[in-house]
């Protein structure tokens, strides 16, 4: 099986002010890549920013987006692509579903860091979509890259503005795991 | 999310330069194929990255959805294209190709690409191919300038 679960972190009731993979010890340089599978919601007034940090770094990123940001029409167009320079690894601005969106709606992402032990800078994919019951909703395309040359040992994400993440909000980290089956060939 | 499926196929890391790099003697038995190209190229005035399915480079097309950081725009084309824009030499990117059901013969093969350089653009594609052959190779290559020193390339199956 070259898809492990390494860790799946739900918040508890009081909410969270972070989700950190890992909490205790490092994530296990075992696989190849990994994928993070989000689905949070936060206390902000409004949809938030998520901060994302590899190893606690906050210097070192650079994105390109692509962008639905509709706030006020449910058919919403790709609008524009923003140059983000996520300093700290923010996202864009409106993302995380919050209290001022419909109750119980909770944004969803998912996040790939291909070759995450590399000694080299790190190219990652990251697919986000709020929610808000057919209004205000956007989604977003990042191409990311962290100049950071160590192993990626851990991952925090935090809401923005210092709110925190809901109860029920969730982050589940796996580990992919390249190799061979014995059978196909590369050349 | 369901139970995990990734069923690792093949995997390289390049230690020397490669202009194509290529997936063969893929069991039919998953039902879904993803592959995972990290890489770095060496040539700065190539845009496209291209695929084949055993070994065609013909009947395909594709939509897409791209932006560069200062404008988004959407496109069709009728070649074998899987990525746009133009690269930095030695700079990290990425492109995950999933093929949907790679092994019907009773359907046109669709692949959904995601490709992301940081420096340059961000995009989708979704492309058909038309033919109802069942796959049993899959290329990823440039046609001009290579794949750099240390690029990996990753094939998984996925089970249903």
């Amino acid at each position: 099986m070259s898809m492990t679960l390494i860790e799946h972190i739900e918040v508890g009731s009081g909410g969270a002010a972070s989700i950190t993979f890992m909490n205790v010890g490092d994530i296990p340089s075992d696989y190849t890549d990994l994928l993070i599978v989000m689905s949070v919601r936060c206390t902000d007034t409004d949809f938030a920013a998520l901060i994302f940090q590899f190893n606690g770094s906050s210097t070192g990123y650079s994105a390109r987006n692509l962008t639905n940001k509709n706030g006020s029409a449910v058919s919403g167009t790709w609008t524009t692509a923003t140059s983000n320079s996520i300093t700290g690894g923010r996202l864009a601005d409106g993302w995380i579903t919050s209290s001022g969106q419909t109750a119980s709606t909770f944004s969803s992402a998912s996040f790939y860091i291909p070759n995450y032990r590399s000694s080299v800078a790190k190219s990652f994919s990251l697919d986000t979509t709020g929610e808000n019951n057919g209004t205000g909703i956007g989604q977003e395309l990042i191409a990311g890259l962290w100049t950071g040359t160590d192993p990626i040992t851990s991952i925090t994400l935090t809401p923005q503005s210092s709110t925190d993440f809901v109860q029920y909000s969730s982050a589940t980290l796996y580990g992919i795991t390249a190799g061979s089956d014995g059978v196909t060939t590369v050349s | 999310m369901a139970t995990p499926t990734y069923v690792a196929l093949a995997t390289t890391t390049l230690s020397g330069t490669d202009a194509e790099i290529v997936f063969s003697s893929i069991p039919a038995t998953y039902r879904d194929l993803v592959l995972v190209a990290n890489f770095s190229r060496d040539n700065v005035s190539v845009s496209h990255d291209y695929i084949k399915l055993n070994t065609s480079t013909a009947d395909f097309t594709n939509v897409q959805l791209f932006g560069n950081g200062s404008a988004a725009y959407s496109a069709t084309e009728s070649v074998n294209r899987v990525s746009t824009y133009t690269v930095t030499t030695g700079r990290i990117y990425n492109v995950i190709l999933t093929i949907m059901d790679y092994s019907a013969t009773d359907k046109h093969k669709t692949i959904l690409s995601r490709y992301n350089k940081d420096n340059a653009g961000v995009g989708v594609f979704a492309v058909r191919w038309a033919q109802t052959t069942a796959v049993n190779s899959v290329s990823f290559y440039v046609t001009s300038g290579n794949f750099e020193v240390g690029s990996t390339f990753s094939l998984y199956g996925i089970e249903a």
